[in-house]
């Protein structure tokens, strides 16, 4: 029958991207559910090539249209005329907060991982290892050596570019060769190797090519990435994963496909396939696998399996303890310093990196010695603002001004990790439906006490870094986030060894349908402080492997 | 809606509330560390630009100034007195005038727009009060005159029109191909990233 595949992958993003690779080379018939419409590489990315000018009234979208996005717009930078269209509109897409949660999402193919931050660090054991030392959440099931080969596979795919540091809590990967530091940053870095012993500068880990690689191209500094690579040169699904998939020609996608439950079979005593609304047509499909990922973002993945309810599963699938939508975590963040570095003036830069400076986690690495547990990374750079920065009076003084650079400014913003709370969590409202019948989801999470303390050391720790480095007039930015505008929310459907306490095991599969594999945001036992996203990837071809190994010795039926 | 609300309401601005609104008036893709550049390099001087209110009335027309002529006048030449000829073109060049236009009628929220056709309004009965004219007919040094004396409202906080028309003006000029690529330098593929002598360069990159 035609709805009938080997392997099923709910949501074509970072890494439901490459579950549908991994298994379409494994040359398992593949089927991609995608909610959202096709996008295809370079030729659906209508406003990549243009121009400041070109982009009609500042590329602000207009005071009716804003009514549309009162939630996406929480970021500021995300809803505009050049990248609207990669983002849902909240009144489409409605949800509840119990406690503020900016839940930022793009339905089309590809997902977030076109408008992704690309920012790349693998975990470490450090990571790996702090629940059980610390008695906090549960232990993950797999350590760094579990997981390592499989960054390297996927960081060999992606093409991340960085430079290797040998630091145990934050492992070097495969990298190629790094974008540059500036004059301004090097000089930051040599001043920080010279006054802390504890702490490096090094420029990020970004999934930005800086040499041609696996048929895409370098990156040209245009820092127009958000709006679609023209050259590929950072990775999405869409210029990556997907188009190898479709090329073994064992991989579909199937667009406005609304994954709706999983269906769970009585007799067979085992999950069959998904229950798939048309987000057109609104007429309901099932489409049916003995293997099914899904990669629909953390919070939708786990709201596909709260839906799954059955005589069986009467609160959903995985969700017998109470685990499920529970222990949400994001990165608190945007805190940290800046200061002014005039000394510099007679340097500027040519051509406009979209990557940043990466400062790794150096508090409660070798002991825990601080007032909160975990760390925290800065991201940040130096620059020199040009006429946004505003200038003096008017007329030609004012115009003079801002024809040049204002002086150079270096900023480090934190991103921290967040513990794993039970009360921090999402629920389904089956009273509030969106238009597809679709129960909506309702946030209960906060940043506590832990994430505070760490605040302080963060701004604290940022405003220490510059002032040692002889920067000028250094102000502490004490501005904060709410959990979800980091946008890598995760955990609400954790890994974990025991079914009582967590909902997958250590491959990812759901403890209670061994078929069914969660390998998004949704599977994370802890935070740590790095951009998640590789890990992402690295879990999931980790998991196709043993998928596709399970059900060649029958372990899956 | 009163004035003095608007000034109080700018001292209050905070950061993240700016580097939304410098966000979104760049235009361009800010990665989270370039993102984090603007929001540092701008704190400073973060009155520059206040442009939106939780405020979402919209206008049905897309030209309001260009609809109302004499208020059209005005703006082109107060866009002008900000950033004026020189060597270089102003911003009667760059018709910073139609992005102001655009702005005001379809990106301001009612009680934004409002407020700015009262301030140009403002403008021109400054020029009549001050110069028996009409801005449009003062002359130079009198149309900077009433441009001072809308600059020293905004500092004592009577009313901020002046800080935004200033705003809209940098920002329509600066993005508009003239501003960008005869006043600032600008370059669509640069292709690396180094530092560079800023002797090399010799002005402000444009974006």
């Amino acid at each position: 029958m035609s709805n009938a595949y080997d392997a099923i992958v709910v949501g074509s993003g970072i890494s439901g991207g490459i579950a549908a690779k991994e298994l379409a080379q494994k040359g398992l018939k593949t089927l991609i559910l995608e909610r959202g419409r096709k996008v295809e590489h370079v030729t659906d990315y209508p406003t990549a090539g243009l121009q400041p000018w070109e982009l009609e009234n500042g590329d602000q979208v207009s005071a009716e249209e804003r009514l549309a996005y009162q939630k996406q717009m929480r970021t500021g930078y995300t809803i505009k005329n050049s990248t609207k269209h990669w983002f849902v509109k909240d009144t489409q897409h409605p949800y509840q907060e119990k406690k503020r949660f900016d839940w930022m999402r793009g339905y089309h193919e590809g997902g977030k991982s076109i408008m992704w931050g690309r920012q790349c660090y693998r975990f470490s054991d450090l990571d790996f290892e702090a629940n059980a030392k610390e008695g906090i959440g549960i232990d993950w099931p797999i350590r760094y050596k579990d997981i390592a080969p499989w960054y390297s596979y996927v960081e060999k795919f992606v093409g991340i570019s960085g430079q290797k540091e040998g630091l145990a809590q934050l492992p070097d990967g495969e990298f190629l060769p790094p974008m540059n530091l500036n004059v301004v940053e090097e000089h930051v870095r040599d001043r920080m190797k010279k006054n802390f012993k504890d702490r490096i500068l090094t420029i990020g880990r970004v999934a930005m090519l800086t040499q041609p690689h696996n048929g895409r191209g370098s990156c040209q500094y245009r820092n127009k990435c958000i709006r679609g690579c023209p050259y590929g040169a950072y990775y999405s699904s869409n210029s990556g994963a997907l188009p190898v998939a479709y090329a073994t020609g064992n991989c579909t996608l199937r667009p406005y496909s609304i994954v709706h439950s999983l269906i769970y079979d009585r007799q067979k005593n085992k999950v069959v396939g998904v229950n798939v609304i048309d987000a057109e047509t609104k007429q309901s499909y099932r489409y049916f696998a003995p293997i099914i990922f899904l990669n629909a973002g953390a919070v939708n993945s786990t709201a596909i399996l709260m839906n799954s309810k059955s005589n069986q599963f009467p609160n959903g699938i995985g969700n017998n303890y109470d685990v499920l939508g529970r222990y949400l975590m994001d990165h608190h963040f945007l805190v940290g310093a800046q200061g002014w570095f005039p000394q510099f003036d007679d340097q500027y830069v040519y051509g406009r990196r979209g990557n940043g400076i990466y400062i790794p986690r150096f508090r409660n690495v070798k002991k825990n010695d601080q007032d909160f547990l975990r760390g925290y990374g800065y991201q940040g750079g130096a620059g020199r603002a040009a006429w946004w920065r505003g200038g003096p009076s008017f007329g030609k003084t004012l115009k003079d001004h801002l024809s040049k650079p204002e002086t150079w400014n270096m900023n480090l913003m934190a991103f921290g990790e967040c513990l794993p709370y039970r009360s921090n969590r999402m629920t389904l409202d089956t009273n509030k439906t969106d238009e597809w019948g679709l129960p909506t989801v309702t946030f209960d999470a906060e940043f506590k006490e832990n994430e505070r303390k760490m605040q302080k050391d963060m701004i604290a720790s940022a405003v220490e870094i510059l002032e040692a480095a002889g920067a000028k007039s250094v102000r502490p930015n004490t501005t904060g986030s709410y959990p979800g505008l980091g946008i890598h929310e995760m955990g609400s459907a954790r890994m974990g060894k025991d079914p009582k306490t967590s909902v997958l095991n250590k491959w990812n599969q759901v403890h209670d349908a061994k078929n069914v594999f969660v390998t998004d945001g949704a599977c994370m036992t802890s935070s740590a402080c790095v951009n998640p996203s590789i890990t992402y990837m690295a879990l999931t071809a980790r998991a196709v492997d043993h998928a596709v190994n399970s059900l060649k010795k029958g372990e899956l039926s | 809606m009163s004035k003095k609300r608007h000034g109080a309401q700018m001292d209050k601005i905070d950061r993240r509330q700016f580097l939304k609104q410098v966000s979104m008036l760049t235009g361009f893709t800010l990665t989270t560390a370039s993102w984090s550049a603007v929001l540092s390099s701008c704190a400073k001087k973060s009155k520059m630009l206040t442009l939106f209110e939780q405020d979402f009335g919209f206008a049905s027309r897309k030209n309001l100034l260009l609809d109302a002529k004499n208020f059209y006048a005005i703006v082109d030449e107060l866009t002008e007195v900000i950033i004026p000829i020189t060597d270089t073109p102003g911003a009667k060049d760059a018709r910073v005038v139609d992005f102001v236009d655009g702005m005001i009628s379809v990106v301001y929220g009612k009680r934004d727009r409002e407020f700015f056709l009262e301030g140009i309004a403002h403008t021109d009965s400054l020029a009549r009060s001050m110069f028996k004219n009409a801005f449009v007919q003062c002359s130079e040094q009198e149309k900077i005159a009433v441009v001072k004396k809308l600059e020293q409202e905004s500092a004592s906080k009577q009313n901020d029109f002046f800080e935004k028309i200033k705003g809209l003006t940098i920002a329509g000029f600066f993005t508009s191909q003239i501003g960008a690529t005869q006043v600032l330098k600008h370059i669509d593929v640069p292709g690396r990233y180094e530092t560079v002598p800023y002797a090399e360069i010799g002005k402000a990159w444009s974006q």
